[in-house]
C-alpha cells in the first residue's frame, strides 16, 4: 500500500510548509527580516510501464506508460530578498539600506557576518556596535564630546564636537553586495554568513553605484507580506487534511483486507 | 475459480488507483506539478463460444458468443497536462509559464531535462539555476554589479546594470515544446526527460505562435483539483471494497460444504 507512504510524504510537507509560515509570521516585526517560499519537488516515479517503449513489432509507441509517483518533498526553502518598508525611528543610530547591500559585523570569533538590520547604538568605547555588542566594519568610534552625530545617504559619519563649527568626517560606513543573496546562510540575530552560493562579497561606499544608500532615522522592516502567509496557511492546512484522508482511506482498505480472512 | 483471482486483479488496480490520488494530494503544493490519472484496460478474455461461431448447419451465427473476461490491468498513467493557476511571489528569479512550453534545465551529465517549475536563484556566478543547482541550458548569467532584472514576457533578459542608463539585454530564455508532452518521463525534481514518445523537443521564443509567455514574479501552482481527487479517492476505495466481496463471495463457495 504505497499510498499510506505517499501521503505521509505529502503530510510531512505541508508540516514544514506551516512551519515556514509561522516562523514568517513570528519575525513579521523583525528588522529586516526577508521572508521564506517552500519550494516543492515530486519524488521520484516507478516505471511500472515505461513511456516511449514500444507496444509492438510494427513499431507502435506507448504514449504516455504507467509512472508511478511516490510522493513528494522539500526542494527549498529560500529567501525573498525583497526591500522590505521603511519605518522612521527617529533615532540617530539607526540606519536602513535603499538598495542591495548588507552592513559587515564582526562575530567575536573574528569571522565577518552581514546583515541588513541597521539598529545600530554604541558601546563604552563609543564604537558602533549592534544589539549584541558586535562592532560594525570598518569601525567607527564615535568621540565622547560629540554633541550630535549625522549619518548622510554616502554613508559618512559626521560628529558635531563641542566648540567646533564645522563637523568632523569620524568614519565610513560601508556596505557588501554578493551574486547571489539568497545563498548566504542565516545564522539567527538577523545575520547572515558568507557560503559558495552566495558568492563573493563586495565592499563599497553607500555613494557608489550598486550598494544602495543609507537612511538614518529609519528601519528596514521585514517584507512579510500577512496576506500572502495567511492564504499560504490555508492552503497548508487543506492540503494537510487531505493527505490524512488517504492515510485514513488506506487504513480502511487494509482495514478491507484484513477482514477478508 | 477465477472469480478469485479477477477480484484481486480489481483490488490492485483499485489500490494503484489510490496511490495516483495519494501522489496528486502529496503534490498539490508542489510548484508546476501536473495531476495524474489512472486509466484501466480490460484484460485478456477466454473465449468459451465464440461470437463467430454457427450456431447451426444453416450457417446462423451466435449473436453474441460467451467471452469470459479475466479482470483489469494498468493501462496508462495519463498526465493532464492542463495550465495550472498563477500566484504571485514577487520574486524576480519567479518565472511561470503562461500556455505552452519548458524550460530546458542541463543536467550534471549534460544531457537536458525539461521543467515547468520556474522558481529559478542565482548561483555564485550569476547564473540562473534551478533549486538543485542546474543551470537553464541557455545560460544566462547575471552580470555583477546589476541592482535590477527584468524577464519580459518574450523571455529577454534584462539587467541594469549599475552606471548605465539603459538596459542591458544579458540573454534570451527559450521555451521546448513537444508534439506528445504526455510522453515526458517523469524525473522527479519537478523535471521530466525526452522519449522517443514525445518527438523532438522544438525550442520557440516565449511568446511566438503556439507557445506561452513568461511571466516574472509568479509560479504556477500544481493544477490537482481536490474535488476530484477526494472524488476518485472515494470511488476508488468503494470499488477496492465491492472487489475484496467478491474475493470473500469466492471463498465461501470454495468452503467445504457442511
Amino acid at each position: 500500500m504505497r499510498s499510506l507512504d505517499i501521503a505521509a510524504t505529502g503530510m510531512i510537507a505541508q508540516q514544514r510548509n506551516v512551519e515556514v509560515v509561522s516562523n514568517n509570521l513570528a519575525n513579521m516585526n523583525t528588522t529586516a527580516y526577508t521572508r521564506r517560499r517552500t519550494e516543492f519537488h515530486d519524488l521520484l516515479y516507478q516505471n511500472l510501464r515505461r513511456v516511449g517503449s514500444t507496444s509492438s513489432n510494427a513499431g507502435t509507441v506507448v504514449p504516455s506508460g504507467v509512472q508511478l509517483g511516490l510522493g513528494v518533498k522539500l526542494a527549498a526553502v529560500y529567501r525573498i530578498h525583497e526591500q522590505g518598508n521603511l519605518t522612521a525611528t527617529d533615532n540617530t543610530f539607526d540606519l536602513a539600506v535603499q538598495g542591495k547591500g548588507l552592513f559587515e559585523i564582526q562575530l567575536p570569533t573574528g569571522e565577518a557576518a552581514y546583515s541588513r538590520d541597521g539598529t545600530f547604538q554604541l558601546n563604552a568605547n563609543g564604537e558602533i556596535v549592534t544589539h549584541d555588542g558586535y562592532a560594525l566594519q570598518p569601525g567607527i568610534t564615535v568621540p565622547d564630546n560629540a554633541v550630535d552625530v549625522t549619518v548622510n545617504a554616502a554613508g559618512e559619519v559626521l560628529v558635531k564636537l563641542e566648540g567646533q563649527v564645522n563637523l568632523s568626517n569620524v568614519g565610513q560606513i560601508q556596505l557588501t553586495t554578493f551574486p547571489n543573496e539568497p545563498g548566504l546562510e542565516a545564522i539567527g540575530d538577523n545575520l547572515y554568513l558568507e557560503t559558495p552560493a552566495s558568492g563573493t562579497p563586495t565592499t563599497g561606499n553607500p555613494a557608489d553605484t550598486d550598494f544602495g544608500s543609507i537612511l538614518q532615522g529609519f528601519l528596514e522592516t521585514s517584507n512579510v507580506n500577512a496576506v500572502e502567509e495567511i492564504s499560504n496557511l490555508i492552503s497548508a492546512q487543506r492540503a494537510y487534511e487531505m493527505n490524512s484522508k488517504v492515510i485514513q482511506t488506506s487504513d480502511e482498505m487494509m482495514g478491507t483486507l484484513n477482514q477478508l480472512r | 475459480m477465477n472469480a478469485l483471482q479477477i477480484a484481486s486483479r480489481g483490488m490492485l488496480a483499485q489500490q494503484v488507483n489510490v496511490e495516483v490520488v495519494a501522489n496528486n494530494l502529496a503534490n498539490m503544493n508542489t510548484t508546476a506539478y501536473v495531476r495524474r490519472s489512472a486509466e484501466f484496460q480490460d484484460l485478456v478474455y477466454n473465449n468459451i463460444n465464440r461470437p463467430d461461431k454457427s450456431g447451426s448447419r444453416a450457417g446462423n451465427l451466435v449473436p453474441g458468443g460467451i467471452q469470459a473476461g479475466h479482470g483489469v490491468r494498468m493501462a496508462q498513467i495519463t498526465i493532464n497536462n492542463e495550465q495550472g493557476s498563477l500566484r504571485a511571489t514577487g520574486n524576480p528569479f519567479d518565472l511561470a509559464v503562461d500556455g505552452r512550453g519548458y524550460f530546458e534545465i542541463s543536467l550534471p551529465d549534460g544531457s537536458p531535462a525539461y521543467t515547468r517549475d520556474g522558481s529559478f536563484q542565482l548561483n555564485a556566478a550569476g547564473e540562473l539555476v534551478t533549486h538543485d543547482g542546474y543551470p537553464l541550458s541557455q545560460g544566462i548569467v547575471v552580470p555583477a554589479g546589476t541592482s535590477d532584472v527584468t524577464i519580459n514576457p518574450t523571455g529577454e533578459v534584462l539587467a541594469k546594470v549599475a552606471g548605465q542608463v539603459d538596459l542591458a539585454n544579458v540573454g534570451q530564455i527559450q521555451l521546448f515544446n513537444f508534439i506528445n508532452p504526455g510522453a515526458l518521463e517523469a524525473q522527479g525534481n519537478n523535471m521530466f526527460i525526452a522519449t522517443t514518445g514525445t518527438g523532438e523537443a522544438t525550442p520557440t521564443v516565449p511568446g511566438s505562435v503556439g507557445s506561452g509567455s513568461i511571466l516574472q514574479g509568479y509560479v504556477e501552482s500544481s493544477n490537482v483539483n481536490p474535488i476530484k481527487e477526494v472524488a476518485a479517492m472515494i470511488a476508488a476505495q468503494r470499488a477496492y471494497e465491492m472487489n475484496s466481496k467478491v474475493v470473500q463471495a469466492a471463498d465461501e463457495m470454495m468452503a467445504p460444504s457442511k
